[in-house]
């Protein structure tokens, strides 16, 4: 579904990411995990385009993304939840969710994703009418990944979403993408610090270390890996 | 003082007309457009051209129907320009420097306000032009005995050039009559029509720009709170990368953006030259500055707040020169009113740099 | 010949002026990294306070009027500096440029709006000469002279900067400049330091407003409107911000091209108005360092000096 082929990223003269492969077919759940500054965000950022890679290829069903803008990638059906959550604080909750709809032009699937999302965080709904803004961490994790949702994509890019947010919720929160991805079938690449998290959830993963990938397994090998335990899982 | 307040709020409801394009645009990519003075500039010839050349005023309609829809005319073409104007300067202009830097974009907005006003001034001289006033056109035969103002009677004649121009003169005075022997002298002589002057009370310019602000006001809270676009403007003005990830085109927000912004400040182009009988490419400049002034004091990046500083700055700089002259017997104070609006930037600028309604944001350099 | 002479010597004059207010501009939008947008008011306030006093104390013998007016100058300049400069240097970027921009705007107003008796109002005011008198057959002599004193100043206040940058509390000024908050961190008052050089920038500024109220021998509000503001930010820029030398290579530039245009023909002549702003947004964004960058021309002949070698 999704392909990265021999991508390189750079920060102006610094290079983020070197000849990067990775890929994720349908319906999978993929993590990529790695230490801070190994490179993740920048990945995600380049598939969602927000990044352009100055080599190397990224396809999405076979499209090209390299040369599309943000908000074609969207369309294509790909959803990215950055990382930090950066919700719209001064937007209410529900203005955060419309603008997740901004593509469907529908009134009456807006209805439906917005159900649907209300579905799977009911607290969202009972804050429909507060600024995001006023919202706790974890609440706001909720709304950044519903408003994701309200595309109704096909695929899901998450960036951290355990940060800084207590563990009964985190628990809650990826018990909530795990059933997006059982229900509808949507593929998710998560990236995560929290690597024992993400390797439980996860069906395949990467390791990621300054700006390659070093290790490409099933989560179930990568968790018995005498390096992954030293190094991620200690 | 009920006069010059009065004047003062008419005023502050111009530059509150010119303050929302200034907000809304810092508030989407932090620019200070200086160059959205010059969209004023260009709104406000445009309507001059539709007042002066189109003749809608003339069209054989009852009165006052021809006047309102000379009018209209010339402030949906000044919109409109100002707002063409706006877009186009945005895409070659400030697109490419967007990353840049927020210095490097502010020096190239003043360098955009420099050129347009030069362009302008080659375009159409550098000399004011009057503006025109409202006229009432009547048939040379339907004149009634006495004329209660100052009539003007056209004529076509051709220039030694071989063009053809409508040659306007003063045929009746102010109060005085068009007695049968004129307007026989006036037949004779090729006149087909003569027109009214209409004296332009001051209430009804008042009125009107404030009725203006009134009904716009509730307009664009509806744009910005309630549509797609709206929406999306806002969520581009906090964080314009998350809006990205949400599909939304950023560059066309931005351009609306500033369409909205300079279609406004149209309104207030007109109603600025009409007030002051006369137009030229320096136009933009003062009212420019003095609506930046306003969105200053309202809170940069806040639309209710433009609108409250425009009013606030048009009252202060009508009010506070007022009383010097009656209090302290300093009788040029009014010349300085462009000095003390200043001054009050400088203040707000140094003791509360968010404005009145401006939210507190801690801001990196 | 003579036509031709006083041209290209009217040209250098103007150089030397723009060069004192491009150096001054320099140093504070330059190397105290502050973005100032009214120096055309601090340029103003020395033009008009020579003028005044050249006007009120005609009694002194000419020579000594003329050095009085210039220090009045200065410290009227300077004095203005000091009223704008602490108040609005604790903004930042844009305020800062907006508050310095209303600066440059009030003194304009204020100057068109003075009484006709007191500083000529909107039709400005001739200058008397005291330096010599000015006429057809003097008109070289007297160019040739004034261009003598603006070199002068020009390398005197080069000099000065030169060393200020050089010196300790010069040194601050680059440090906050570089970083505010790790400058603040050492001890370092970033707002005396940026005060100090926003201060000695308007005095230069003040001294080039005598002198070309002398060479003019008349002045006009008109002579210093935001024009010559992105003038003289257009000198900074060709010549590189930061660099002092460059100042004297853009302000040629700029003024030589604005001269030879207006010699031209009526169609091309006012078109730097439109030119001027298009070039500074253009190395604005493509070369904001300058065709020089931070380098002085010694840096340069010193390296070319020694790569043939
Ligand atoms: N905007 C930027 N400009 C310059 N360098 C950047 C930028 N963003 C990231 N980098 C650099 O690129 C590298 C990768 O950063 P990235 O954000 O992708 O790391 P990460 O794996 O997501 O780390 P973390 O777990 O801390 O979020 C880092 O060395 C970082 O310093
Ligand atoms: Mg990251």
């Amino acid at each position: 579904m999704l392909v990265l082929e021999g991508v390189d990223v750079f920060y102006g003269r610094i290079q983020a990411l070197h000849g990067l492969n990775l890929h994720v077919d349908d319906g999978e759940i993929v993590t990529l995990i790695g230490c801070n500054g190994a490179g993740k965000s920048t990945t995600l950022r380049t598939i969602s385009g927000l990044l352009r890679p100055r080599r190397g290829g990224v396809t999405f069903d076979g499209k090209d993304l390299a040369a599309l803008p943000p908000n074609r990638i969207v369309q294509l059906g790909l959803s990215h939840v950055p990382e930090g959550r950066r919700i719209f604080t001064n937007l209410t909750v529900r203005e955060n969710l419309d603008m997740g709809a901004y593509l469907v032009r529908d009134p009456k699937a807006r209805r439906e994703r917005l159900d649907r999302v209300f579905a799977l965080f009911p607290r969202l709904e009972e804050r429909m009418d507060q600024p995001g803004g006023t919202l706790s961490g974890g609440e706001q994790q909720m709304l950044a990944i519903g408003r994701a949702l309200m595309s109704r994509p096909r695929m899901l890019l998450l960036d951290e979403p355990s940060l800084g947010i207590a563990p009964i919720l985190v628990k809650e929160i990826f018990d909530e993408i795990a059933r997006i991805n059982r229900e509808e079938g949507t593929t998710i690449l998560l990236v995560e610090q929290n690597a024992n998290l993400a390797l439980h959830r996860a069906t395949r993963g990467y390791v990621l270390e300054t700006g390659r990938i070093v290790l490409e397994d099933d989560t179930k090998n990568l968790l018995q890996n005498p390096q992954v335990k030293e190094a991620y899982l200690g | 003082m009920l006069d010059y307040l009065l004047n003062g709020l008419a005023l502050g409801a111009i530059f509150a007309f010119i303050a929302l394009g200034y907000t809304m645009v810092y508030g989407i990519i932090k620019l200070i457009n200086f160059a959205h003075g010059e969209f004023f500039m260009f709104g406000a010839f445009l309507g001059f051209f539709v007042l002066r050349d189109l003749g809608v005023e003339r069209l054989p309609l009852p009165q006052p129907l021809p006047i309102l829809l000379s009018y209209v005319a010339a402030l949906t073409a000044a919109s409109l320009g100002a707002g063409a104007l706006a877009v186009v300067t945005e895409r070659i202009a400030y697109r490419p420097v967007r990353r840049a830097g927020r210095i490097a974009a502010l020096i190239t907005a003043v360098c955009v306000s420099l050129i347009l006003q030069n362009l302008a001034i080659k375009a159409w001289g550098a000399k004011p032009q009057a503006y025109p006033q409202p006229r009432e056109w009547i048939d040379t035969d339907d004149l009634a005995g006495a004329a209660p103002a100052n009539l003007y009677a056209v004529k076509r004649v051709e220039t030694t050039g071989g063009e053809v121009v409508e040659n306007e003169v003063r045929v009746v005075e102010a109060g005085a009559a068009l007695d049968d022997a004129t307007r026989a002298r006036l037949r004779a002589e090729g006149h087909e029509r003569v027109y009214r002057q209409v004296p332009l009370d001051r209430g009804w310019t008042r009125g009107f720009v404030l009725l203006a602000l009134l009904l716009w006001a509730p307009v664009l809270w509806f744009l910005v709170k309630r549509t797609r676009m709206g929406k999306a403007m806002r969520a581009v003005s906090e964080d314009s990368d998350a809006a990205r990830l949400m599909g939304i085109d950023i560059n066309r927000v931005i351009a609306w953006t500033f369409f909205l912004g300079a279609f406004v400040a149209g309104v207030g182009g007109v109603a600025y030259c009409v007030s002051y009988g006369k137009v030229e490419p320096l136009t933009g400049f003062l009212p420019g500055m003095k609506a930046f002034i306003a969105a200053v004091i309202g809170g940069i990046g806040s639309i209710p707040g433009a609108i409250l500083g425009g009013l606030v700055l048009g009252t202060a700089e009508s009010l506070i020169p007022y009383a010097l002259r009656e209090g302290l017997g300093w009788e040029a104070a009014f010349a300085w009113k462009d000095a003390i609006a200043f001054a009050l930037l400088i203040l707000i600028l140094v003791f509360r740099p968010t404005g009145i309604l401006g939210r507190a944001v801690r801001e990196k350099v | 010949m003579s036509g031709e002479l006083l041209f290209w010597l009217n040209l250098l004059v103007t150089v030397g002026i723009y060069t004192l207010l491009a150096v001054s501009l320099n140093l504070i939008n330059g190397h105290a990294g502050m973005f100032h947008l009214g120096h055309h008011g601090f340029w103003a306030l020395g033009a008009y306070a020579a003028t005044w006093l050249t006007l009120n104390a005609a009694s002194l013998p000419g020579p000594l009027l003329y050095v009085l007016s210039l220090l009045l100058a200065m410290a009227v300049a300077a004095i203005g500096g000091l009223t704008i400069g602490i108040p609005c240097l604790r903004l930042r970027g844009d305020y800062l440029a907006i508050a310095t921009l209303g600066f440059g705007e009030i003194v304009r107003i204020a100057v068109q709006n003075s009484p006709h008796d007191f500083l000529g109002g909107s039709l400005g005011t001739k200058v008397p000469r005291v330096l010599m008198e000015v006429t057809r057959t003097t008109q070289v002599p007297f160019r040739f002279l004034t261009l003598a004193i603006v070199a002068v100043a020009c390398a005197a206040a080069i000099l000065v900067f030169r060393n200020f940058l050089r010196s300790l509390p010069g040194r601050r000024l680059l440090a906050v400049a570089q970083d505010e908050t790790a400058a603040g961190l050492l001890g370092i008052d970033p707002t005396r330091s940026k005060v100090l050089a926003f201060v000695m920038g308007s005095a230069v500024a003040g001294l080039a407003g005598g002198l070309y109220a002398h060479y003019m021998g008349g002045i006009n509000p008109l002579n210093f409107n935001f024009m010559e503001m992105v003038k003289m930010f257009l000198v900074i820029v060709l010549g590189g911000m930061g660099s002092l030398s460059g100042c004297v290579i853009g302000a040629f530039l700029v003024v030589a091209t604005e001269q030879l245009l207006n010699r031209a023909p009526e169609a091309i002549a006012s078109w730097w108005q439109v030119l001027f702003p298009l070039i500074l947004a253009l190395m604005i964004v493509f070369r904001p360092q300058g065709i020089f960058g931070r380098k002085e021309i010694t840096d340069m002949i010193r390296a070319w000096r020694r790569s043939p070698a």
